[in-house]
């Protein structure tokens, strides 16, 4: 029997693994594509990935909510954007963000996943649901960045 | 919460209302809309959905899956595709199904979560299909939302 530890780390590595793919299926023309000025661009998309799967194995590693707030937050999401600022970057950030946060659900207690922690934007989670934070927001983003790759193709053809 | 069916109860749950919010800001306009005429409309998303929540419902439910071979179900799809095909009618089909998705994932027993069924394209366990309900919507509610935001122009 499966774990439910053991299952949200299994489900942060296909959707890590599946992010990569889609990300990386264009190759690195298209990072920094938008199809309008409201929309995002695969380099934002991936980094915000790394940017959360990062901070969730803080703070599940901590067993307490960063005290980063939204303001600090934005600022340090707009600094990795910086920093990891080609498809190569971003790729490699990625890796190494889910492989802590898989290590981080790995030597998570399971007496505390029910403990609960307010989120920066008020959202009351328990640990459980903060690590699957991760893997909704990359399964989320998967789909807007292949959908990225149907504007393309649409507007190629 | 520290059970896999009861986690995975609460992220079809919670991720069915998100995916349905974002269905709802759609006009009627944008559920049709597709980039140059070409790739994905909202509409056909959200009746995915639907159709998929519904058919993983029935299978945990009869321990079965409702079609036994490819084309069976690319017809039955076909069919209920036709039933639903404004934008209103596919989210009251999402609404209903992901109820009815709820009930059947809070109804099967856990110890059978990890057993396999057989579908047309191979060997699932029950607990690979609920989270294969949950990781479609989040990728269609993705969708939707980058929908909304190049009509957004």
């Amino acid at each position: 029997m499966t774990t439910v530890l053991e299952l949200v780390a299994h489900l942060v590595r296909t959707s890590s693994d599946d992010l990569a793919e889609i990300a990386n299926k264009s190759g690195s023309a298209n990072f920094n594509f938008k199809a309008n000025e409201k929309a995002r661009t695969i380099h934002s998309q991936l980094t915000e990935c790394c940017v959360i799967n990062q901070w969730t194995s803080q703070v599940l590693n901590d067993r307490k909510m960063s005290d980063m707030n939204m303001e600090q937050a934005t600022a340090f999401f707009q600094k990795a954007e910086d920093d990891y600022d080609t498809l190569e970057k971003a790729n490699a950030f990625l890796a190494s963000a889910t492989a802590r946060l898989i290590a981080a659900i790995h030597d998570f207690p399971v007496e505390k996943l029910d403990d609960t922690l307010t989120m920066p934007w008020g959202e009351t989670r328990t640990f459980l649901t903060l690590a699957t934070l991760a893997v909704w927001n990359m399964n989320y983003h998967q789909g807007q960045i292949n959908y990225i790759h149907l504007y393309l193709a649409a507007e190629a053809a | 919460m520290s059970t896999v069916k009861e986690l995975a109860v609460a992220r079809i749950e919670k991720t069915s209302k998100a995916l349905l919010a974002a269905a709802e800001k759609l006009s009627p306009e944008q559920g049709v809309w597709k980039p140059m005429d070409k790739g994905r409309t909202a509409l056909s998303q959200v009746f995915e959905c639907g159709f998929i929540n519904n058919n993983i419902a029935e299978t945990l439910n009869a321990r079965d899956y409702p079609a036994s071979s490819i084309p069976e179900l690319m017809q039955t799809m076909q069919k209920a595709e036709h039933e639903h095909d404004t934008l209103e009618k596919a989210i009251v089909y999402l609404k209903t199904s992901s109820v009815f998705l709820f009930a059947a994932a809070d109804n099967f027993p856990e110890k059978h979560l990890f057993e396999e069924v057989k579908l047309p394209f191979g060997m699932f366990t029950y607990e690979a299909l609920l989270f294969q309900a949950y990781w479609n919507m989040s990728y269609h509610e993705g969708q939707i939302n980058y929908i909304l935001q190049l009509c957004a122009e």
